[in-house]
């Protein structure tokens, strides 16, 4: 700081100046408002962009679990069928084994009747039989086929069926699976006068766990649900040219600053309702239902809508029309909020219908508009509300795309539960042509389903 | 009504009503200061628009160390500057010693209202304006205002002479002065 320098020139200039203050016109103050709202929108941006990325990966993430639950499940229903094939074709052989009375020619004791060796070889059955004993005997690697054999001459002694069994040291289930049914059948053989049954085997079947698919539990035919979801709003908007032209042409004396509205980058969307869904083949299902929609987003704007009483209502550009009384004021923060009836038709493909269930959906929905409302935060001026119909600047009907990925939880036989991510985008501006102004709603959610299984 | 404390906080967490209470209560100072270094009015009001947009910017850095005013006035300052400092360069590079300063003399200036003063000392050359304000109405020394212009402290002396010699010639223009020298002889 100088010191000595201090003279009477600058002490009387800096005393002319001290506390001197000018008054800035009010387009400073509307400037800063709308440099802090960009700033504002563009923080939010970066964390939609974020959020949106986060989205992004967890249905990608979804996408990976769902492909290997497909390999999974490929690859389980390949064994089950082979697994049932071997089932059928040995009921069959069982049933055709006991009508010849296997065990019933105790006269030869030592020895396994050359009758059931007979059924083993199969020349008087049926072609489930054959098709049976072929599947069994490559099952289990061919030791039934050893067993046929050596009863060519009508006898199997005891450490050849324990030979067969230790043969049999499969490690896959249904190979364990079919063994055990072998076995079983030849349990209906006497062995030296003794049922086999009681012969200590040379190995433990693994208990075959009890099929769990139960008809009733696993169609899942039809359900009822009530969902609802929450989630962010931005939209797509293009300028309004009706209030610009307001101003230009000087038809609205009251509009004495170009109207200007600029929305926030980020609202809120949420939803409720009930939905029913069809089953209609193994992987794909059919939803629909009715929900109510709301997504409102905030917007600074510097004019009001006059009616004939000279009362302000909140308003904002993009909804004006030409015949819109508006006057320019400072710079306010608005809500506004749209209201729907949501009629979504969609279609999901069952990735994973276990206990855990995962399902990719896609569809449409027919978004009935029912009301608009602007309000002003600060409740210094009175809200304004249209609704639909032929005076409204809003489409009665908007068509909207939805895509989301359903993580469900089966709680027992009836219920299921299920939070569902999803993305739903308006195909049509909400607005009609004639405001001269377009808004596509963009929405980020996750919902929530509680479905009934009927 | 907002006490200082709560108009930083409630600033630093953007909150628009804050901002405002903020803007209302230091704008029309501000003002008076960013007219003092711009050439015009609306260049005043640029700087004060960029200026407070810095203020919100960096409250959060506000460490309460000095008086929100102080640190306001110091934001506005710099804003001033970087927006002359493109004709801050082309500041004549006069000598210390061929710079001669005038003996000390009352000019009057409780005569001129505020918007007259500001008017005359908008009509400065800029890097004459810039230095002037710096030193004279500022209080900052020679050496810091080279420092902060980054000039030498002898330019710096000889536009604030140069500042002083035109503003001098300026009022000695208006009417006011004329009557005040006459009512001191």
């Amino acid at each position: 700081m100088k010191s000595s320098e201090n003279r009477k020139f600058e002490e009387e200039w800096s005393q002319a100046f001290e506390g001197a203050e000018v008054a800035p016109s009010e387009n400073v103050w509307t400037s800063i408002d709308l440099k802090l709202s960009h700033a504002d929108s563009g923080n939010m941006k970066r964390r939609v962009i974020f959020y949106q990325r986060l989205a992004a990966a967890a249905v990608f993430f979804a996408l990976c679990i769902g492909a290997t639950g497909v390999w999974y499940l490929a690859g389980e229903s390949e064994v089950k069928q082979l697994a049932k094939t071997a089932e059928a074709s040995h009921e069959n052989t069982t049933a055709d084994a006991n009508s010849q009375s296997l065990s019933s020619n105790d006269g030869t004791k030592d020895k396994v009747s050359s009758n059931s060796a007979e059924s083993l070889n199969g020349t008087n059955q049926s072609d489930n039989r054959i098709a049976y004993r072929n599947t069994a005997r490559t099952l289990i690697h061919g030791s039934s086929q050893q067993l046929a054999g050596n009863s060519g001459d009508g006898t199997v002694s005891l450490s050849e069926l324990k030979s067969v069994s230790q043969q049999s040291e499969i490690k896959h289930k249904w190979y364990d699976v079919t063994l055990a049914k072998e076995v079983n059948f030849l349990a209906t053989l006497k062995v030296n006068g003794k049922p086999i049954e009681q012969i200590a085997s040379a190995r433990k079947f693994k208990e075959v766990p009890k099929e769990k698919n139960n008809d009733k539990e696993t169609k899942e035919d039809w359900w009822a649900s009530v969902n609802g979801s929450g989630g962010i709003y931005s939209q797509t908007a293009t300028s309004n040219s009706i209030a610009a032209n307001l101003f230009s042409t000087g038809s609205n004396v009251n509009l004495r600053t170009p109207p200007a509205s600029s929305a926030a980058n980020v609202g809120t969307s949420y939803s409720y309702g009930v939905s029913v869904g069809k089953k209609v083949s193994k992987r794909w299902v059919l939803m629909t239902g009715i929900s109510y929609l709301n997504q409102s987003i905030d917007y600074n704007s510097n004019i009001v809508l006059q009616n004939s009483s000279n009362q302000s209502k909140a308003f904002f550009s993009e909804i004006a029309t030409q015949s819109s009384d508006l006057a320019t004021t400072t710079p306010y923060t608005i809500k506004n909020t749209n209201e729907f009836v949501s009629l979504p038709l969609q279609a999901g493909y069952l990735i994973l219908n276990r206990k855990a269930g995962i399902q990719l959906n896609a569809g449409v929905a027919a978004d009935l508009f029912y009301k608009n409302t602007v309000a002003d935060q600060s409740g210094q001026v009175s809200s304004y509300s249209q609704g639909a119909g032929d005076n409204s600047v809003y489409r009665t009907v908007n068509w909207t795309g939805l895509v989301g990925t359903e993580l469900s939880y089966k709680m027992n036989s009836h219920y299921r539960i299920a939070i569902v991510p999803g993305v739903r985008y308006s195909f049509d501006s909400v607005l009609k042509s004639s405001t001269g102004s377009a808004i596509n709603p963009l929405i980020w959610d996750v919902g929530f389903l509680f479905k009934y299984i009927f | 009504m907002f006490s200082e404390k709560e108009l930083i906080d409630g600033c630093a967490k953007g909150e628009r009503s804050a901002q405002r209470a903020l803007y209302e209560r230091y704008s029309g100072r501000m003002l008076a200061l960013c007219q003092r270094y711009a050439k015009s009015t609306q260049e005043a009001e640029d700087i004060l628009q960029e200026g407070f947009i810095k203020v919100f910017g960096s409250i959060k850095s506000f460490r309460e160390e000095a008086k929100v005013s102080t640190w306001i006035t110091r934001i506005m300052i710099n804003t001033a500057l970087n927006m002359q400092r493109q004709k801050l360069y082309l500041l004549p590079m006069v000598d210390v010693n061929d710079a001669k300063l005038h003996e000390e003399e009352e000019i009057g200036l409780s005569q001129f209202h505020l918007s007259e003063l500001i008017k005359i000392v908008q009509s400065l050359p800029d890097g004459c304006r810039v230095i002037f304000n710096l030193f004279a109405i500022e209080g900052y020394g020679h050496k810091e205002i080279g420092e902060m212009l980054n000039i030498s402290e002898g330019t710096s002396k000889s536009q604030y002479n140069r500042a002083k010699s035109l503003l001098r010639v300026k009022l000695q223009a208006e009417k006011k002065y004329e009557k005040f020298r006459e009512s001191k002889i």
